[in-house]
This record gives structure tokens, sequence and C-alpha cells, in this order.
């Protein structure tokens, strides 16, 4: 179990979607609220992982939908990135 | 007689009536329903007056009604024109017209894209159709009479018989677009006998047989993800495509229906490899795994080749050629997989701007023949005349614009492309198109759009943007301006706001550009 932050976890999404952290809650959808394509949601993963150096499998980021799932699997799944 | 693909679905559907042709979930279609509902559908558009040579638009995610849809256009001697379901009002007011579609058949939504919102806009107050048929229920269809269910054309207007059109070697099969529309929209008229040619001569080189069941990941209306399932089709097989990619259900999939042949791009297989347990999936059967669409790390190859024992062809292609060249693990490995040879049936040129061949050892633009190289684009006689070149035993080369480095023994490395498309997990992205739209906002006074690479979609969309003023421009803005104009994979993946964009853009301003970041 990983201890993020949601609120430093929001700001990462704010800063890589340009979605402001005041409309990004535990509930929004990835492809509706932040305009995401599941191409783009690998772009999002990949700047989580640089920013927490925390992994997630690719494909786990594939079959989720809202921030707060997305949290919840980095929290639980993400092991840490080999330097 | 010259032969067309209905010889090949009739013959197999006289001799193997219940074997199933098309698989999407659980959703499917035999041989012999082939045949029947492409009459069923194909009477019902002759009913509406439409036939040889008419446009038939379908704007639908990959299901069986797509297939039936798209094969009943050409029963008639129609041609069907696929087009992208996550097409916006803005892609579809531009593609609509210049394809000249006559009646349109259209999905309610892909994912969060509601194609019937998106026609309804333009259809019928800007733009006239005879009908829109919708696959959706009765109260989601406009109250329009333009527009009917699905449901309502069958009863209204199908019967049970419809002939079967028999096309010239260079009737124009169907029209395929590509991702880019920047103004006029590049449309392919697509040779009913040099497709139905190329995708079998692809078929008897990868071995591929009627036991033979085939998974692909990239979609029916993409040229190249249809094209390959159909090589799979004349040998009477089976294809199986998914309803949008998921990775557990692909392993899954290809583990419960003993799979032979997967197709992939390079992208899906980043994510398939990353599934947990990927190694405890059974993916015994699979004797051929079949790759376009990005450029094949090695890595990703020696993987499939050395640890899973299955065999990598990966082909460098367009859809205006069908199939190009390849590198195959089965003759070439121990080489870089961007390391192409012809094949029997294609041949390649590496040419200078003046299209004279260029020298061993030097770069220039790969120009290929295939039987299956597009007549034209479709309504652009000048574009038509840049790419496509006749040669005196008239056969037609495509040009490419991918650039090569011509090495010896017939080998072609790839270097780049000549022209500004981004290459985003497989999806072409035209770096005009999106600065088009991005010009249109109206707190942008100019922009710029540029690639940069990423480690899992292989290249991302960057956009260089000049507010107007002091005004701020966000990503997220951006995304919320596109959304219903253009298709969701164009949205710059990064918004960088700069305080001038140099007018004469080119590779040198863009290295200029990342520099100079607004502070």
């Amino acid at each position: 179990m990983n201890n993020l932050n949601f609120d430093d976890f929001k700001q990462i999404i704010s800063d890589y979607t340009g979605v402001d952290t005041s409309e990004i809650t535990a509930d929004t959808d990835v492809y509706d609220d932040l305009y995401l394509d599941s191409l783009g949601l690998f772009g999002l993963g990949s700047q989580i992982t640089e920013n927490t150096k925390l992994n997630i499998p690719l494909s786990l980021v594939a079959s989720i939908s809202k921030v707060g799932e997305m949290f919840d699997l980095l929290n639980e799944k993400g092991t840490p990135v080999e330097e | 007689m010259n032969k067309c693909f209905f010889d090949y679905y009739a013959k197999y559907a006289q001799e193997t009536p219940d074997k199933v042709v098309l698989r999407i979930d659980e959703n499917e279609l035999t041989y012999g329903d082939f045949m029947k509902k492409t009459a069923v559908f194909g009477s019902g558009m002759k009913k509406l007056g439409i036939g040889a040579d008419d446009k038939v638009g379908i704007c639908m995610p990959n299901s069986i009604e797509w297939y039936i849809v798209f094969w009943s256009a050409v029963r008639i001697g129609a041609q069907p024109v696929p087009m992208d379901p996550q097409s916006g009002s803005l892609e579809l007011s531009r593609l609509i017209p210049a394809t000249t579609s006559k009646i349109m058949f259209v999905s309610e939504k892909y994912r969060t894209n509601d194609i019937i919102k998106a026609v309804s806009d333009l259809v019928p107050g800007k733009i006239q159709q005879t009908k829109v048929v919708c696959f959706a229920p009765e109260s989601s269809v406009p109250a329009d009479d333009t527009y009917i269910s699905a449901d309502r054309f069958v009863s209204e207007y199908c019967g049970t018989e419809c002939e079967i059109f028999k096309p010239e070697a260079l009737h124009t099969m169907s029209l395929a677009c590509t991702s880019g529309s920047t103004g006029t929209p590049k449309i392919l008229s697509v040779p009913s006998g040099g497709f139905l040619s190329t995708q079998e001569d692809m078929g008897d080189y990868l071995e591929f047989k009627s036991s033979d069941v085939m998974m692909l990941g990239m979609t029916l209306y993409h040229q190249g993800g249809f094209g390959m399932g159909q090589q799979m089709v004349l040998k009477g097989g089976t294809v199986m495509y998914q309803p949008q990619f998921n990775p557990v259900t692909f392993l899954e999939t290809v583990q419960k229906y003993k799979v032979n042949v997967i197709q992939l791009t390079a992208t899906l297989a980043k994510v398939l490899l990353s599934t947990p347990d990927f190694d405890k999936y059974d993916l015994s059967s699979v004797r051929v795994s079949y790759w376009a669409g990005e450029v094949l790390p090695k890595e990703i190859a020696d993987i499939f080749v050395e640890k899973l024992g299955i065999r990598v062809v990966n082909v460098i292609g367009s859809s205006e050629t069908c199939t190009m060249v390849v590198w195959d693990s089965a003759i070439d490995q121990g080489t870089d997989p961007s390391d192409f040879k012809k094949l029997s049936f294609t041949d390649v040129r590496v040419i200078d701007e003046k299209h004279n061949d260029v020298a061993e050892g030097e770069v220039g633009e790969l120009c290929v023949y295939t039987d299956g190289v597009i007549l034209n684009y479709f309504g652009n006689p000048e574009l038509s005349a840049e790419k496509i070149l006749t040669d005196e035993q008239g056969r037609r080369w495509f040009c490419t614009g991918d650039l090569v480095n011509k090495l010896p023994g017939g080998i072609v490395r790839f270097a780049g492309r000549s022209k500004r498309i981004i290459k985003r997990g497989g999806n072409l992205v035209h770096a005009e198109e999106v600065e088009a739209c991005l010009l249109t906002h109206p707190k942008i006074a100019a922009a710029a759009v540029t690639d940069e690479p990423h480690p899992v979609i292989g290249q991302q969309i960057v956009a260089y943007i000049q507010p107007k003023g002091d005004e701020k421009v966000t990503r997220g803005e951006l995304a919320k301006y596109f959304d219903g104009k253009l298709s969701a994979y164009k949205v710059p993946d990064k918004v960088i706001l700069v305080e001038e964009i140099p007018k004469d853009i080119g590779k040198i301003q863009f290295k200029y550009l990342r520099k100079k970041e607004y502070k």
C-alpha cells in the first residue's frame, strides 16, 4: 500500500490535462470530464509514474474510468520504479 | 470474367454455411447469414434508389451491422464509405459532402461521441441525404423524415432477394477516408480487382488456412484493419474484432477460441505485455503475429519470436497500397524490424524529388507498386497526380511519404516521414488539421503543432500556442473546445504557451520553439 495524497494526485492530473483541480474529484470520469481518449490515459499514466515514481500496469489503466479508481490502483498496486 | 469478393463468400456460404466469418464479443455472423443479410440490406438500399457507384456512408464502430452494411453496398455495386465513429460534426461536415454520400448508416454512440447528434447537426439542415439509417432505439432517432431506425428500414424497404453486382477490375469497390481532413479530406478509391488480388496474395504468403481464427487489434473502419481481416476471409477462415480494445478480454479471447493469428500495433502490444499474469495465458495456438501501423521496436519483436515462439510479420504500409513491404521473423530474424523487403507480388523504388532512383546508401521517398494501389484520391486530381505514378506497363505506383534508406540486398530502412504526420499509437494525425481547429479558438492568435516521443504511444501531440493578449489557454479548455468538433485522439496531449510562433514553420522553427517557452 502506497500512501499517496489525493490532493497531490489531483494536481498531477490537473497539470497534465489542463482541467482545474477544483473540477477534479474521485468521481470525475477520465473520458467524459478530462477529455482523454484511451491513448491519452496511457499518457497520463506515464506522467503519474514520472511524478510519483510508481509504476502501474498499463492494462489495468486501460480498464478504469474514474479518477478515484486510478488513485486506488496506484495506492494498492503501484510498484516503485527501478532507477 | 474477373473474380470478386462475393464469389468467395458465396462459395463458403454453400460449403460451410454455419461457419462463423465474423465474431465481435459474443455476436457472430456465419457465412450463410452473411449472404442472406447482405441481400436484405442491399435490397433495401436499392428500393431507396441507391445503385452502382452511389456512395453509402457508414459511421459506426466495429460491429456485425457495420460488416453487413459495408458488404450490402458492395453487393449492389454501390461504394461503402467507412467513417471513423469518433468523428465530430466538424469532420463530418467535410467528409459527407466530399465523399458525396447519398445515404448514411450510423450507430447511436461510440464511447463518448454522440454520433446521431453529430450527424443531425448537419443533416438535413446543411447537408441532404436520402436517408440516415440509425442502429438505435426508436426513442433516439431524430423526428425528421430523413431519419429512420434500422428496424423500420428493414420492415419498410427490405426484401430477401438481391442480385450480386459483378465489378470490373478497375471499378471502385469502396472509398476509404484517411484521418487527415484538412480542407479537402483524403478519400481513397479502392480498386475492386487489385484490392482482392493483393489481399489474396498476402493471405497466401502468410499461409492462412480455412481452419484459422484471426483476432485483430485494429478496427474494421480502418482500411488496414479491414483489409488484413479479408486476407483470412478469402481463405474461408474466421475473423474477430473487439468493440473497443481491451487487453484482458483480448488475451482471454485468444485463449478461449484458440486463435491462430493475432494482429497488433506496437502500442497495443505494450499494453498486452503489461497485463498482470500475461505469462499465465495460454497463447500456444498463436502461429503468426501480424503488425502494422507503427514502428515495431526490436525488443517487442524479440519477446514474440524468442519467448513466445510466434512468427512476427511487420508490414510498413498505408491505406493507399494494401500490402507493401515486410519484415518477417521467419526469414529476417536477427535483423532490425525496421528493415523491410519487398514481397514477390510488390515492388519498391526509393526516389528523389524528381522521381529518379537514389543511389544505394542514400535516403529517399519510398514508392511502392502493388496491384491494390488506389485508383485515385476521390475528387482530388491534383493530389492523385502528385502521389500516384503510372509506369509504361500501366502499373500504379504510390509515393508513400515515408523516407527510407536504400540499403544493399533490396532492403529499405524506415527513416521518418516527409510530411507533418504524427503517429499517435497507430492513429495518424495531420498537424495541419489540429492547427486549423486551434486557430478557430477565440483566445488563440497563432498555433504550431508538432510531435514528441512518448514511451507508450510512440508520439504525442504537442501544441505550441501564442494566445491573444494576456489570455491563458489550457489543454482542458482546448479539449472541451475540440469535443464534438474533432476526434478525441486529435486533441493535443500537451499545450505549451509561447510568446511568438515563427511564421515560417519547419523543423528548425520547432527546435527553436521548444527552447522558447512562455514564462
